[in-house]
């Protein structure tokens, strides 16, 4: 059926639209074309023509002519918009030009790289020499690239391990370096965005050691600080392009908040169950829908309850995901370009610029976490000239029920930051000594503009480093990039083994900070909607063992956290709290699981986990609460209210950090040892901290000012899941308390003083 | 609390090796000089000591003579190196030997080298030079005074030298922006850790230099720092801690890392010209397998055959031998290489191939239907006793024939004989 109708159809059912609480459309949009620059090489303008372009979009000119003047650059127009010609056209025109220039080309994964590669070599352009340059390269073709590359399309994993330790023999490409094109910049946030920020400025000091002083351009999706956080990761001001040119096909946004199917206890109908339902309606009607579930585990669950609820057309819905081997995701990709698949159900993998070809239908079973996401997420339905629609199924989590209350967040300005923090000193040791292995530091140089001596003393008292003449050069016989991980706290990803029949056979990966809630002994491991029961975690050998099990319920792991306050950065005092920004030490343990019955979701079972404490050094937002606020609760209340609390905290808090909640940790207190008061913690999980704590603190009356929202909008009577918690019923003291926090007044229970 | 702090208390210490003290003076470089026999070398600030040492007439290494260079033969050489072919001569004054001691095993940028040995003919003597990098403030000097001894020497030779020493020393020319050859004019390398690893194949079991030296050359080391360890004393070194003899034996090291190169060098060449010879007690100490192999890669078949024929009862020379031969047309002969391998216990593989290569020949050359469905059934046989490792129609090993290929020969061939019987009847 062709969709506009089925939205009609959609619009005239009540069981479908008595559940929307936002149905927006946006407007079919026209182009605004500039001509094509006259100065632009005539191998590029013959392509163009070629192409059938004979004009660009505005903001694909308006690039090319602030990169031709030497700007650096980011774009931020929405997806689909042209942005990688947006960057190409300037970078190829220099190539063209100037026999000597060079360019590198980052990607955060290696199947962006594999994608941009593809519609580079379309140009067909003579003597560009382009190079992929990652785990995948062969060694002989790695020797090409160095030998005679003028186009480098790589990764930062791979600029950090490979490139930049071994610039000596990449000479040909840092003489001569042009232009630096960062894509998907908005994915470089947290730890890997700060690690980034590292890469760039080595990168940039290199360059430098060889005469270069590359140009920066850069994409992002719509975020709050684009500018801000190119600025941090390449330590340049950038001109910033949002005007998008290109236009747009009819688009619908719907926001479908599943019924309440128990009003006392504020509980809906599941996110997973209505998105099945849901999605399932766009499938039997031959529209091509792509499901994206918010973890790995509910893209099996959803993918099953799909093929079993559509069993004709069972062969043509597939689940992608991270720890899908590659070449039966690139199989994947391509059945959904070429229209073989129907459907499809991902976790945020297939978010990223992946070329899938263009889809009618975009589910989202719960919110993915922040409006870029929304946004990608929502732009793999349609493209330029035929209607799609994207719908976000809410799930009972605080978030989404805030959303679906608030569609403003979502469509308004973005307010989403995304944060980097370079100077977590645990990034910075580790980058500073990849810096010295690559070149020698002079005692008077800064680095990425800061001061850093007291690293470098650091690292010369630990013989790391040597003095010699005020320059300190590396003095260890490691590789130090080799021990550095870009993308989270520890190296290497563990290895998921089936051994069924006895024969070993590796089905999958995980990484390590995943591998105590998902992977511990006992646990139920999910994999192309087959069963894996976990037998055996090796922390050395860094592999999982495996069995092929068929139980009718999954599992999900619970930890303990113990928080002890360090030290305080800052500090702010009112009548009612004391907000403080801690360095603090956590302290977790993951110690049981449950077993949760598939259909009905109910709890039928516990497990223990035996895994030896975890401990960090991080930041944390710190929220004391003063006696007299809660004059008048007893202790199980008081605690009570901390625990309604932390939930609706954490959750909100990543409506404005753009991050994954799971990013965030949260605990409570009731008498915190260093305040002697009622205390909840709201850290950074990465050690150090990648500077959300410091943005919580900021922001810490717009958080509680959301969060009381949340509480007061909540449609339960008196506490649910999605505010201040099940079984808690005490969602009028929590909003009168969140009231008081705010107004620093006191008029909670008991007497006033 | 200041983040260095921070960092410290939670973090064990970052350097991989021990402490290696700081703060004490380091010993002058002239009074080590003295102590070595060697001297200085400056050039304003920098300085580089080299010592220089004549390799007398009737020095050993183990059980090599260092004689001089002009015993190589170039027909030997290129046996080994088969790039030799390309140069003119191999005049003595054209070899050097070199070998470095580096900071690390990486080839990253900050991996260098501070030590050099070369060995080189100079004026029909033999005479090894070493020089030694002072302070890292020297670099520049210590590089030049190498790209000199390098540029005039256009056959180098090393010990896995491709992949690492000229990789570390090329980084720190780029680095010194000083180049190491002229463009273009790479000079020819040979590399004896690959033409190690054939010739000594199976006489050694790994072939770090330290290994091929004990077994082959008998060359037994007086006192020997570990490689390892090498990298440390540099360090303690240069933050002035060196424990008195550590260095010296550090120069040791790679006098008799480079004399070892020298040696294993003659010694291979020698063992070429004694294989090529064919006689079956000179091939004694090298894998004549490989050397067959070596001599293949060039085009001298027929030297090869004739080594092979020397360990012509060895299952990977009778393989060789048989389809050499029956390439050449000498089925029968053929037909014994490969009988040679239906004797003995061997893998599942081998059994195989020999008995469906004698089948082939049996059928396409001998015509002789009923010997080649024999030697087909041979291989089914075999198949089916495989036991349970192998997949039921998975192949056993490149070149080797399938069950179900096993079994569609004898179908053809039971076809024939037939074929055959009525014609005949």
């Amino acid at each position: 059926m062709e969709l506009g109708s089925f939205l009609d159809t959609l619009r005239s059912d009540g069981s479908f639209s008595g559940n929307v609480t936002y149905w927006g459309v946006q407007k079919k949009k026209g182009a605004a074309f500039r001509p094509v620059p006259a100065g632009i090489h005539p191998e590029l303008r013959a392509y163009l023509e070629k192409t059938g372009i004979t004009k660009l979009y505005a903001h694909q000119a308006e690039a090319y002519g602030h990169v031709n003047a030497g700007r650096d650059v980011v774009l931020t127009t929405p997806t689909a918009s042209g942005k990688s010609l947006a960057y190409n056209l300037p970078v190829l025109d220099c190539l063209l030009k100037d026999p000597d220039a060079k360019a590198v080309y980052l990607f955060p994964t290696k199947a962006l790289s594999q994608d941009q590669v593809k519609s580079l070599e379309d140009f067909s352009l003579p003597d560009l020499r382009l190079y992929i340059y990652d785990g995948d390269t062969p060694s002989s073709i790695r020797q090409a690239a160095r030998k005679s590359g003028r186009l480098i399309v790589t990764n930062p994993d791979m600029l950090h391990t490979g490139i930049l330790p071994n610039h000596p023999k990449w000479v040909k490409i840092f003489d001569g370096l042009k232009y630096i094109v960062i894509d998907e910049l908005h994915t470089y946030r947290g730890v890997f965005g700060s690690h980034l920020a590292h890469v760039i400025t080595r990168l940039k000091r290199i360059a430098g050691f060889y005469d270069s002083n590359p140009t920066f351009i850069a994409s992002s999706a719509t975020i709050a600080n684009p500018d801000d956080l190119f600025y941090r990761i390449t330590g340049k001001k950038p001109l910033v392009i949002e005007q998008s040119g290109a236009p747009a096909g009819e688009k619908h946004y719907i926001i479908y908040n599943p019924p309440l199917v128990n009003r006392e206890q504020g509980i809906r109908r599941g996110v997973v169950l209505e998105s099945v339902h849901v999605a399932r309606r766009f499938i039997e009607n031959d529209l091509t829908t792509i499901v994206f579930a918010r973890s790995r585990l509910n893209t099996e669950v959803i993918l099953s309850y799909l093929k079993q609820r559509i069993p004709k057309k069972k062969n043509r819905i597939s689940g992608y995901r991270g720890g899908y081997l590659p070449n039966e995701r690139r199989d994947i990709e391509r059945g959904l370009r070429d229209g073989d698949l129907l459907g499809v159900v991902s976790t945020n993998a297939l978010e990223l610029g992946i070329d899938i070809g263009s889809l009618d239908v975009s589910i989202m079973a719960g919110y993915p976490g922040t409006v870029s996401s929304f946004f990608q997420q929502a732009g793999r339905a349609g493209r330029t000239d035929r209607t799609s629609v994207s719908i976000l199924v809410a799930s009972n989590a605080p978030l989404d029920q805030y959303i679906a209350q608030h569609a403003e967040y979502l469509m308004g300005h973005a307010v989403e930051s995304a944060l980097v923090n370079p100077q977590n000193v645990y990034i910075l040791i580790d980058q500073v000594k990849c810096a010295a292995f690559e070149l020698p530091f002079k005692r008077s140089e800064t680095y990425g503009g800061e001061d850093i001596g007291d690293v470098l003393e650091y690292l010369d008292d630990k013989s790391v480093l040597h003095e010699e003449e005020e320059v300190y050069h590396w003095q260890d016989r490691s590789y130090p990039a080799e021990n550095v991980s870009l993308r989270s706290a520890d190296a290497g990803n563990f290895v998921i083994i089936d051994r069924t029949g006895g024969v070993r056979r590796v089905i999958g990966e995980m990484d390590r900070s995943s591998v105590p809630i998902l992977l511990h002994e006992n646990a139920i491991y999910i994999h192309g909607s087959a069963q894996y029961t976990v037998l055996e975690v090796d922390w050395d050998k860094l592999t999982v063992t495996t069995e092929r099990s068929n139980v009718n319920y999954y599992t999900d792991a619970e930890s303990k956290t113990d928080i002890k306050i360090l030290e305080k950065n800052s500090e702010e005092d009112t009548p009612s709290a004391r907000f403080m920004l801690c360095d603090v030490l956590v302290r977790t343990v993951a110690v049981k699981y449950k077993k949760i019955k598939f259909g009905t979701h109910e709890n039928v079972g516990f497990g223990d986990i035996n895994l030896p404490p975890t401990e960090i050094h991080t930041k944390s937002l710190v929220l004391s609460f003063k006696p007299a606020l809660l004059q008048g609760l007893t202790r199980d209340e008081c605690e009570e209210l901390l625990l309604s609390l932390s939930p609706i905290l954490k959750n909100i808090s990543s409506l404005f950090v753009m991050t994954d909640p799971r990013d965030i940790g949260v605990a409570e207190n009731l008498k915190e040892p260093h305040t002697g008061l009622p205390t909840l913690f709201l850290y950074d999980r990465y050690p150090g901290g990648v500077g959300l704590s410091d943005r919580l603190y900021e922001i810490k009356q717009r958080l509680l000012q959301a969060s009381l929202q949340r509480v007061q909008e909540c449609g339960c009577e008196n506490g649910c899941p999605s505010c201040v918690g099940p079984e808690r019923h005490n969602k009028k003291t929590t909003a009168r308390f969140l009231k008081d926090v705010l107004s620093g007044g006191i008029s909670l229970v008991g007497e006033k003083t | 609390m200041r983040r260095i702090e921070i960092y410290d208390k939670t973090r064990r210490s970052p350097a991989s090796s021990p402490s290696r003290g700081v703060g004490r003076r380091r010993e002058p470089i002239e009074r080590i000089a003295d102590r070595m026999g060697g001297r200085v070398l400056r050039d304003g600030e920098e300085a580089v000591m080299e010592i220089v040492m004549p390799v007398s007439e009737n020095t050993t290494h183990g059980t090599v003579d260092l004689c001089g260079l002009d015993v190589l033969e170039k027909r030997h050489l290129e046996v080994l190196f088969p790039d030799v072919e390309r140069l003119e001569d191999i005049e003595p004054g054209r070899f050097l030997f070199f070998d470095v001691e580096t900071t690390g095993l990486s080839q990253g940028a900050g991996t260098r080298f501070f030590l050099i040995g070369l060995l080189e003919s100079m004026e029909g003597e033999m005479r090894f030079v070493q020089y030694f990098l002072p302070n890292l403030g020297s670099e520049p000097l210590f590089l030049r005074i190498i790209a000199q001894r390098f540029g005039r020497r256009r056959i180098l030779v090393s010990y896995n030298g491709k992949c690492f020493d000229y990789n570390v020393m090329r980084n720190r020319f780029v680095m010194n922006g000083l180049e190491m050859e002229a463009e273009n004019a790479a000079p020819l390398h040979l590399d004896l850790l690959y033409s190690s690893r054939r010739l000594w194949k199976g006489f050694c079991p790994d072939f770090t230099l330290s290994t091929v030296e004990r077994l082959v050359l008998e060359y037994r080391r007086r006192r020997d720092i570990p490689g390892e360890l090498i990298p440390d004393v540099y360090f303690r070194y240069l933050g002035g801690s060196d424990e008195s003899g550590e260095l010296e034996s550090v120069l040791e090291h790679n006098r008799d890392d480079v004399f070892s190169l020298f040696a294993l060098l003659i010694r291979g060449v020698r063992a070429v010209g004694d294989g090529c010879e064919g006689e079956k007690e000179r091939i004694r100490g090298v894998n004549a397998v490989s050397l067959a192999d070596m001599l293949f890669r060039i085009g001298r078949t027929t030297e090869a055959k004739r080594v092979l024929l020397v360990r012509a009862e060895e299952a990977e020379a009778a393989v060789r031998l048989g389809l050499l031969c029956k390439r050449e047309r000498s089925f029968e002969e053929a037909l014994q290489h490969f009988g040679t391998l239906l004797r003995g216990a061997g893998p599942v593989s081998r059994y195989v191939f020999a008995c469906t290569e004698m089948a082939k020949i049996y059928e396409h050359a001998v015509g002789d239907f009923e010997t080649a469905l024999s030697y087909a059934e041979r291989a089914r046989d075999r198949l089916r006793r495989r036991g349970v490792l192998y997949p039921e129609n998975g192949r056993q090993g490149a070149g080797v024939e399938t069950m179900h290929e096993v079994e569609r020969r004898i179908t053809r061939l039971l076809g024939k004989c037939e074929r055959r019987k009525e014609r005949g009847v």
